[in-house]
Protein backbone atom coordinates (compact mmCIF):
# COMPACT_ATOMS: atom_id res chain seq x y z
CA UNK A 1 0.00 0.00 0.00
CA UNK A 2 1.18 3.28 -1.04
CA UNK A 3 0.27 6.96 -0.25
CA UNK A 4 -2.35 8.84 2.34
CA UNK A 5 -5.63 6.18 2.48
CA UNK A 6 -8.55 7.94 1.45
CA UNK A 7 -9.65 7.87 5.53
CA UNK A 8 -6.90 7.93 7.40
CA UNK A 9 -9.05 7.89 10.77
CA UNK A 10 -11.11 4.88 9.35
CA UNK A 11 -7.91 2.94 8.16
CA UNK A 12 -6.16 3.55 11.92
CA UNK A 13 -9.34 2.06 13.26
CA UNK A 14 -10.07 -0.53 10.81
CA UNK A 15 -5.92 -1.96 11.31
CA UNK A 16 -5.99 -1.07 14.93
CA UNK A 17 -9.51 -3.64 15.19
CA UNK A 18 -7.88 -6.48 13.30
CA UNK A 19 -4.43 -6.08 15.31
CA UNK A 20 -6.54 -6.71 18.03
CA UNK A 21 -8.09 -9.23 16.84
CA UNK A 22 -4.53 -11.02 15.41
CA UNK A 23 -2.97 -10.67 18.84
CA UNK A 24 -6.23 -12.61 20.71
CA UNK A 25 -6.37 -15.20 18.55
CA UNK A 26 -2.58 -15.14 19.02
CA UNK A 27 -2.70 -15.53 22.99
CA UNK A 28 -5.82 -18.05 22.16
CA UNK A 29 -3.76 -20.52 20.46
CA UNK A 30 -0.94 -20.23 23.03
CA UNK A 31 -3.31 -21.12 25.99
CA UNK A 32 -4.98 -23.98 24.13
CA UNK A 33 -1.71 -25.31 22.39
CA UNK A 34 0.01 -25.16 25.90
CA UNK A 35 -1.94 -28.09 27.12
CA UNK A 36 -1.09 -30.41 23.94
CA UNK A 37 2.46 -29.20 24.60
CA UNK A 38 2.72 -30.05 27.52
CA UNK A 39 1.45 -32.94 27.64
CA UNK A 40 3.66 -33.67 24.71
CA UNK A 41 6.27 -32.93 26.95
CA UNK A 42 4.98 -35.37 29.50
CA UNK A 43 5.00 -38.40 27.18
CA UNK A 44 7.83 -37.71 25.95
CA UNK A 45 9.59 -37.65 29.39
CA UNK A 46 7.80 -40.94 30.29
CA UNK A 47 9.47 -42.44 27.02
CA UNK A 48 12.66 -41.13 27.99
CA UNK A 49 12.64 -42.62 31.71
CA UNK A 50 11.44 -45.67 30.33
CA UNK A 51 14.33 -45.96 28.21
CA UNK A 52 16.24 -45.94 31.13
CA UNK A 53 14.01 -47.92 34.02
CA UNK A 54 13.78 -50.72 31.18
CA UNK A 55 16.79 -52.36 30.64
CA UNK A 56 17.27 -51.45 34.66
CA UNK A 57 14.41 -54.18 35.53
CA UNK A 58 15.26 -56.52 32.46
CA UNK A 59 19.18 -57.15 33.96
CA UNK A 60 17.49 -57.41 37.41
CA UNK A 61 15.01 -60.51 35.91
CA UNK A 62 18.42 -61.48 33.79
CA UNK A 63 20.02 -61.78 37.14
CA UNK A 64 17.48 -63.62 38.51
CA UNK A 65 17.70 -66.07 36.16
CA UNK A 66 21.19 -66.84 36.48
CA UNK A 67 21.04 -67.16 40.65
CA UNK A 68 23.34 -69.64 41.58
CA UNK A 69 20.43 -70.93 43.36
CA UNK A 70 18.63 -72.33 40.11
CA UNK A 71 19.09 -75.74 38.85
CA UNK A 72 22.12 -74.49 36.19
CA UNK A 73 20.11 -76.48 33.00
CA UNK A 74 17.01 -74.05 33.75
CA UNK A 75 18.97 -71.29 33.90
CA UNK A 76 19.03 -70.09 29.78
CA UNK A 77 15.95 -71.58 28.94
CA UNK A 78 14.31 -69.31 32.67
CA UNK A 79 15.67 -66.34 30.66
CA UNK A 80 14.58 -67.04 27.52
CA UNK A 81 11.12 -67.00 28.48
CA UNK A 82 10.55 -64.40 30.74
CA UNK A 83 13.51 -61.74 29.11
CA UNK A 84 12.60 -62.57 25.80
CA UNK A 85 9.71 -64.48 25.88
CA UNK A 86 10.10 -67.35 23.75
CA UNK A 87 7.52 -69.87 24.41
CA UNK A 88 8.52 -73.45 25.95
CA UNK A 89 7.94 -75.32 22.68
CA UNK A 90 10.50 -73.46 20.76
CA UNK A 91 12.75 -73.27 24.23
CA UNK A 92 12.96 -77.09 24.09
CA UNK A 93 13.10 -77.62 20.58
CA UNK A 94 16.58 -75.52 20.90
CA UNK A 95 17.66 -77.32 24.50
CA UNK A 96 16.70 -81.03 22.00
CA UNK A 97 14.14 -82.00 24.84
CA UNK A 98 10.45 -82.14 25.22
CA UNK A 99 8.03 -79.27 25.60
CA UNK A 100 6.49 -81.00 28.24
CA UNK A 101 10.11 -81.88 29.53
CA UNK A 102 10.73 -78.08 29.16
CA UNK A 103 7.65 -76.32 30.67
CA UNK A 104 8.27 -78.74 33.70
CA UNK A 105 12.21 -77.14 34.30
CA UNK A 106 10.61 -73.26 33.86
CA UNK A 107 7.59 -74.63 36.28
CA UNK A 108 10.62 -76.09 38.76
CA UNK A 109 12.73 -73.02 38.51
CA UNK A 110 10.16 -70.18 38.96
CA UNK A 111 8.73 -72.52 41.80
CA UNK A 112 11.85 -72.28 43.60
CA UNK A 113 12.13 -68.80 43.03
CA UNK A 114 8.98 -67.96 44.54
CA UNK A 115 9.71 -70.21 47.29
CA UNK A 116 13.56 -69.72 48.42
CA UNK A 117 12.53 -66.07 48.39
CA UNK A 118 15.39 -65.51 45.79
CA UNK A 119 15.47 -61.16 45.38
CA UNK A 120 14.69 -59.55 42.13
CA UNK A 121 17.89 -57.49 42.03
CA UNK A 122 21.28 -56.96 40.29
CA UNK A 123 23.85 -58.62 42.90
CA UNK A 124 27.12 -57.44 44.45
CA UNK A 125 29.96 -56.09 42.10
CA UNK A 126 32.35 -59.31 43.59
CA UNK A 127 29.38 -61.89 41.97
CA UNK A 128 29.02 -61.10 38.90
CA UNK A 129 32.05 -62.69 37.52
CA UNK A 130 30.14 -65.97 38.39
CA UNK A 131 26.75 -65.05 37.37
CA UNK A 132 27.24 -62.73 33.95
CA UNK A 133 28.65 -66.28 32.70
CA UNK A 134 24.71 -67.28 33.05
CA UNK A 135 23.52 -65.03 31.21
CA UNK A 136 25.63 -64.65 27.99
CA UNK A 137 25.04 -68.24 28.10
CA UNK A 138 21.32 -67.23 27.48
CA UNK A 139 21.49 -64.60 25.69
CA UNK A 140 23.80 -66.96 23.35
CA UNK A 141 21.34 -69.33 23.11
CA UNK A 142 18.59 -67.23 22.42
CA UNK A 143 20.98 -65.54 19.13
CA UNK A 144 21.11 -69.16 18.00
CA UNK A 145 16.82 -69.71 18.01
CA UNK A 146 16.79 -66.52 15.40
CA UNK A 147 16.12 -64.13 17.56
CA UNK A 148 19.35 -61.81 16.55
CA UNK A 149 17.46 -58.43 17.31
CA UNK A 150 16.78 -58.94 20.36
CA UNK A 151 19.34 -60.65 21.43
CA UNK A 152 21.89 -58.10 20.19
CA UNK A 153 19.73 -55.40 21.89
CA UNK A 154 20.18 -56.72 25.33
CA UNK A 155 24.16 -57.83 24.55
CA UNK A 156 24.39 -53.93 23.85
CA UNK A 157 22.20 -52.85 26.76
CA UNK A 158 24.67 -55.70 29.09
CA UNK A 159 27.78 -53.67 27.40
CA UNK A 160 26.77 -50.56 27.73
CA UNK A 161 25.67 -51.11 31.69
CA UNK A 162 29.06 -53.45 32.43
CA UNK A 163 31.48 -51.73 29.86
CA UNK A 164 34.31 -53.54 32.16
CA UNK A 165 33.35 -56.39 31.60
CA UNK A 166 35.79 -58.68 29.01
CA UNK A 167 33.16 -61.64 28.62
CA UNK A 168 30.15 -59.05 27.51
CA UNK A 169 31.85 -57.11 25.51
CA UNK A 170 33.46 -59.95 23.74
CA UNK A 171 29.60 -61.83 23.52
CA UNK A 172 28.77 -58.31 21.55
CA UNK A 173 31.70 -58.90 19.35
CA UNK A 174 31.08 -62.46 18.18
CA UNK A 175 27.34 -61.54 17.92
CA UNK A 176 28.33 -58.68 15.42
CA UNK A 177 30.14 -60.41 13.81
CA UNK A 178 27.98 -63.61 13.12
CA UNK A 179 25.25 -61.39 12.06
CA UNK A 180 27.41 -59.03 9.82
CA UNK A 181 28.44 -62.65 8.19
CA UNK A 182 24.48 -63.59 7.75
CA UNK A 183 23.47 -60.69 5.94
CA UNK A 184 26.66 -61.24 3.76
CA UNK A 185 28.57 -57.81 4.21
CA UNK A 186 31.32 -60.48 5.15
CA UNK A 187 32.65 -62.97 3.14
CA UNK A 188 31.84 -66.13 5.29
CA UNK A 189 34.75 -68.15 4.28
CA UNK A 190 38.59 -67.71 4.04
CA UNK A 191 38.06 -64.81 6.85
CA UNK A 192 40.30 -64.23 9.62
CA UNK A 193 38.30 -64.35 13.55
CA UNK B 1 11.17 -64.79 55.35
CA UNK B 2 12.51 -67.49 57.81
CA UNK B 3 14.78 -69.94 56.55
CA UNK B 4 16.36 -72.60 58.73
CA UNK B 5 20.17 -72.50 58.01
CA UNK B 6 21.43 -76.20 59.21
CA UNK B 7 24.75 -77.46 59.49
CA UNK B 8 26.44 -80.65 58.60
CA UNK B 9 29.64 -81.72 60.20
CA UNK B 10 31.68 -85.04 59.57
CA UNK B 11 33.16 -87.81 62.47
CA UNK B 12 36.34 -85.76 62.04
CA UNK B 13 34.74 -81.99 62.84
CA UNK B 14 32.34 -83.72 65.95
CA UNK B 15 35.48 -84.60 67.20
CA UNK B 16 37.28 -81.73 66.86
CA UNK B 17 34.45 -80.38 70.14
CA UNK B 18 36.76 -82.50 72.44
CA UNK B 19 40.21 -82.05 70.90
CA UNK B 20 42.45 -80.64 73.70
CA UNK B 21 44.53 -79.00 70.88
CA UNK B 22 41.81 -78.07 68.63
CA UNK B 23 38.75 -77.32 70.75
CA UNK B 24 39.64 -74.03 71.95
CA UNK B 25 39.62 -72.77 67.77
CA UNK B 26 37.01 -74.51 67.32
CA UNK B 27 34.29 -73.02 69.98
CA UNK B 28 35.78 -69.54 69.34
CA UNK B 29 34.68 -69.49 66.06
CA UNK B 30 30.96 -71.40 66.86
CA UNK B 31 30.68 -68.73 69.48
CA UNK B 32 31.72 -65.90 67.41
CA UNK B 33 29.29 -66.41 64.73
CA UNK B 34 26.37 -67.10 66.45
CA UNK B 35 26.88 -63.86 69.09
CA UNK B 36 26.92 -61.69 66.11
CA UNK B 37 23.91 -63.90 64.54
CA UNK B 38 22.02 -62.71 67.98
CA UNK B 39 23.32 -59.56 68.34
CA UNK B 40 22.14 -58.84 64.52
CA UNK B 41 18.44 -59.55 65.59
CA UNK B 42 17.55 -61.55 62.63
CA UNK B 43 17.78 -64.84 65.25
CA UNK B 44 14.29 -66.90 65.78
CA UNK B 45 15.51 -70.08 66.98
CA UNK B 46 18.80 -72.40 67.18
CA UNK B 47 20.72 -74.87 68.71
CA UNK B 48 23.69 -76.79 68.66
CA UNK B 49 23.19 -80.53 68.28
CA UNK B 50 25.35 -83.01 70.15
CA UNK B 51 27.35 -85.68 68.44
CA UNK B 52 25.50 -88.23 66.32
CA UNK B 53 25.77 -91.37 68.24
CA UNK B 54 23.67 -89.75 70.95
CA UNK B 55 20.87 -90.30 69.10
CA UNK B 56 17.93 -92.07 69.22
CA UNK B 57 15.55 -93.29 66.61
CA UNK B 58 11.89 -94.24 66.48
CA UNK B 59 9.74 -95.28 64.36
CA UNK B 60 5.90 -96.92 64.55
CA UNK B 61 5.88 -100.08 62.64
CA UNK B 62 2.02 -102.01 62.50
CA UNK B 63 1.20 -100.25 65.88
CA UNK B 64 4.48 -100.86 67.53
CA UNK B 65 7.55 -99.13 68.80
CA UNK B 66 10.77 -99.22 67.52
CA UNK B 67 13.72 -97.56 69.15
CA UNK B 68 16.98 -97.69 67.64
CA UNK B 69 20.30 -96.42 68.84
CA UNK B 70 21.89 -93.81 66.20
CA UNK B 71 20.64 -91.48 63.53
CA UNK B 72 17.77 -92.18 61.48
CA UNK B 73 20.70 -92.57 58.26
CA UNK B 74 24.38 -93.00 58.36
CA UNK B 75 25.87 -90.47 56.11
CA UNK B 76 28.92 -88.54 55.65
CA UNK B 77 27.69 -84.88 57.12
CA UNK B 78 25.55 -85.19 60.09
CA UNK B 79 23.65 -82.72 61.36
CA UNK B 80 25.41 -80.50 64.08
CA UNK B 81 23.09 -77.87 64.41
CA UNK B 82 20.74 -75.17 63.25
CA UNK B 83 19.41 -71.67 63.26
CA UNK B 84 16.42 -70.08 62.11
CA UNK B 85 16.76 -66.62 61.14
CA UNK B 86 14.10 -63.65 59.76
CA UNK B 87 15.80 -62.08 56.65
CA UNK B 88 14.26 -60.59 53.59
CA UNK B 89 15.41 -62.72 50.90
CA UNK B 90 17.63 -65.94 49.77
CA UNK B 91 20.79 -63.57 49.41
CA UNK B 92 20.74 -62.42 52.42
CA UNK B 93 20.33 -65.88 54.08
CA UNK B 94 23.36 -67.01 52.04
CA UNK B 95 24.83 -63.93 53.23
CA UNK B 96 24.59 -65.51 57.11
CA UNK B 97 25.41 -69.10 55.70
CA UNK B 98 28.48 -68.26 54.51
CA UNK B 99 29.56 -66.35 57.43
CA UNK B 100 29.17 -69.89 60.09
CA UNK B 101 32.30 -72.19 60.50
CA UNK B 102 30.83 -74.85 59.09
CA UNK B 103 30.36 -73.11 55.43
CA UNK B 104 34.48 -73.77 55.70
CA UNK B 105 35.17 -77.05 56.44
CA UNK B 106 31.75 -78.45 55.61
CA UNK B 107 28.75 -77.76 54.62
CA UNK B 108 25.50 -75.51 55.33
CA UNK B 109 21.82 -76.13 53.80
CA UNK B 110 19.60 -73.10 53.62
CA UNK B 111 15.83 -73.63 53.39
CA UNK B 112 12.82 -71.05 53.61
CA UNK B 113 10.58 -72.76 56.74
CA UNK B 114 6.92 -73.33 55.51
CA UNK B 115 4.87 -70.03 56.51
CA UNK B 116 1.38 -69.94 57.53
CA UNK B 117 0.59 -68.84 54.77
CA UNK B 118 2.18 -70.95 52.22
CA UNK B 119 0.17 -73.46 54.37
CA UNK B 120 -2.69 -72.25 53.77
CA UNK B 121 -1.34 -72.17 49.78
CA UNK B 122 -1.23 -75.58 49.59
CA UNK B 123 -4.16 -76.63 51.41
CA UNK B 124 -6.36 -74.39 48.80
CA UNK B 125 -4.23 -75.99 45.65
CA UNK B 126 -5.30 -79.51 47.27
CA UNK B 127 -8.70 -78.31 47.57
CA UNK B 128 -8.98 -77.73 43.51
CA UNK B 129 -10.49 -80.07 41.38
Amino acid sequence: MEGVPAKPEAWLLTTARRKRVDGQRRNRTRTESMDALSHAMETARLVIDAGHNFPKERLKLLFVCAHPAIDPAARAPLMMQTVLGIDAEKIASVFLTSPAAMSQRLVRAKVKIRDAGIPFSVPGRDEWPQRIGFVNDAIYAAFTTGLADESLWLARVLAHLLPDEPETLGLLALLLHIQAAMSHELPLENTWL
Amino acid sequence: MEYMLSFTESVTDFALREDPENSPAYWAAWGAYAGSVAQSGVMVSGAGLQPPSTATTLRIRDGKREVQDGPYAEAKEMLAGFFVIDVPDLDAALEWAARCPAAIYASVEVRPTLTPRQRMLYQTLLSRP
